[in-house]
């Protein structure tokens, strides 16, 4: 193969081959125009492009042209920080985990959130959701939202002394099912008033037997995260009670309001009266100072 | 440190722009000489010695292939020059015992063994032949500044592959045999990519990117250049209509 040298430069020389390619080359002392055999060609291997990007880039770097990076980096971020922190908040406090259901005559399911606080209630019978209607869900703590419905209940005429209270704790988890069942045995009250005791029964929700003699049945549903009260809907019966305490405390209703209307059996006997407020009565004020009895004289009587 | 960083930099603007690299290798023709020299264990002369050329085009072609990930430039550099120097010796010990004819008699003078074995005749025939050429080259290259092209640039952009060398050859046949291409490619000092690519079906990326060589071929195969065509006896392209 010959070749032509067709330009000459001061480290190489350009041939022109036979066959049409043209090419770099040691420059052996030759002279334009030359015909010649034997060259030394120069090898056409390149690094890759993507290496000089990378060298340009990175020298092109700067804190000028880097801001903007920086900040639009850093807001995507944020956004996925907190569209992940949204989620788990949703997931850990508002999705339902676990429930209670309470089983006196009215059967209330209570929902609970995954800590354990109250996120909801269901009213599985009809009496269950009479006493859900007039139950006000502010504190989302379930034993206190539990000793308030026992309470309601026997306000309402439901719970008679010595009836029993089931409750079924519906979780999959062994270990949560202990806590709960711990926490309702200390903290559930016994006595709900001096003269009404109730029997605690406290067992897995699927082993609760639904009770033949009454037919309606409340769900409370505790979930955990404080969110907006929730009660269900009730369907209006006729034995609903005319005159409720439906104030918006968490905390008892005060006694002296109370007229239950009485369910079919027993009546409660009002032999107790320490319940009686009397501290309203202020009878500070009699001064009994001024009686003047020194002329009784009763030294006398033995 | 920041000293090889200048180095790295000034490498990577050499690989893109010919006239940079040309400074960069006279900056560093010392560190070649020396490099060439620690390998022939003599002193070397730049002009006599082919191993200086060699080791020169040695440390283009390190320019060309160096990458910032690869280390240090100069000991790169160092060994891809190594490494051209063995290759060149394993070419020449083949010849062992025989004398290059090239080589000069002597450092005095210029003449080789070659010339004076030479017939005397052949050897103004060949000169004259060489000054001949070297016309049409002159003249080419001036033709090709017009077009804004430099045979160095070729030699970088030629296709080499089998096929895009023939699908070339075509796109350049047909351009040929089109006076209106031809007309509109010397008027406008243009390639027109769109029309050649439209005649001759070779796709217009192929064409864009060999648009330099397709720019010489045109020219030498339109216009005289006898002995260059010669030359090129095995290039498949007819000649145009002149």
């Amino acid at each position: 193969m010959k070749y032509i040298v067709v330009e000459q430069l001061k480290t190489y020389v350009v041939l022109l081959s036979e066959d049409g390619q043209f090419y770099k080359a040691a420059d052996l002392n030759y002279e334009l125009g030359q015909t010649i055999n034997n060259p030394v060609l120069m090898k056409n291997k390149k690094s890759s492009n993507l290496d000089l990007k990378w060298y340009e880039f990175k020298n092109n770097i700067t804190m000028h042209n880097f801001k903007p990076i920086l900040a639009s980096l850093a807001l995507i971020l944020i956004i996925i920080t907190g569209f992940f922190m949204v989620k788990n908040y949703q997931d850990y406090y508002l999705t339902p985990h676990s429930s209670i259901v309470m089983q006196i005559n009215p059967e209330i399911e209570i929902i609970l959130n995954r800590k354990g606080s109250v996120l909801q209630l269901d009213g599985k019978n009809e009496e269950g959701i009479i006493i859900i209607d007039q139950y006000e869900l502010v504190n989302k703590d379930k034993t206190t939202v539990i000793n308030d419905l026992i309470f309601m209940a026997e306000e309402m005429g439901f719970i008679n002394d010595g009836d029993k209270v089931t409750f079924g704790i519906n979780t999959e988890k062994l270990d949560l099912f202990e806590q709960y069942e711990s926490d309702l045995r200390e903290n559930i009250k016994e006595t709900v008033t001096e003269k009404i005791k109730i029997v605690i029964e406290i067992k897995k929700a699927n082993e609760l037997e639904t009770p033949t003699k009454y037919q309606t049945e409340i769900t409370i549903i505790i979930t955990e995260k404080e969110t907006t009260r929730k009660t269900t809907e009730g369907s209006q019966t006729t034995t609903t009670p005319t005159t409720k305490p439906t104030t918006s405390q968490t905390t008892r209703p005060p006694v002296t309001t109370v007229a239950p209307t009485r369910a079919p059996t027993t009546t409660i006997r009002q032999d107790d009266d320490s319940d009686y407020d009397d501290s309203l009565y202020d009878d500070s004020d009699y001064d009994d100072s001024n009686y003047n009895d020194s002329a009784y004289d009763d030294s006398d009587y033995d | 440190m920041q000293a090889e960083h200048e180095i790295v930099q000034q490498v990577y603007a050499a690989k893109q722009e010919n006239l940079v690299a040309d400074d960069f290798i006279e900056q560093y023709k010392p560190f070649i000489k020396a490099e060439t020299a620690k390998f022939l264990k003599r002193p070397i002369d730049e002009q006599l010695d082919d191993e200086f050329s060699i080791a020169l085009i040695a440390f283009y072609e390190a320019i060309q292939q160096y990458s910032h990930l690869r280390g240090s430039f100069i000991s790169f550099a160092a060994r891809i020059i190594r490494n051209r120097l063995i290759d060149y010796w394993r070419q020449m010990k083949k010849h062992q015992g025989v004398i290059e004819l090239d080589a000069p008699l002597t450092n005095e003078d210029e003449t080789t063994l070659i010339d004076n074995i030479a017939e005397e005749k052949n050897l103004t025939e060949e000169r004259i032949n060489r000054e001949a050429t070297l016309e049409e080259i002159m003249e080419l290259s001036d033709q090709m500044d017009e077009f804004n092209v430099s045979i160095s640039e070729i030699a970088e952009n030629n296709p080499r592959q089998k096929r895009t060398l023939r699908a070339c050859q075509i796109a350049v046949n047909t351009a040929l045999k089109d006076e209106k291409i031809m007309s509109q490619f010397f008027k406008n000092k243009k390639l027109p990519i769109t029309r050649i690519s439209n005649l001759s079906h070779i796709s217009k990326k192929t064409i864009e990117r060999h648009r330099d060589y397709i720019v010489a071929l045109l020219i030498i195969y339109s216009n005289g250049y006898e002995l260059i065509r010669n030359h090129l006896a095995q290039v498949k392209i007819v000649k145009g209509e002149h």
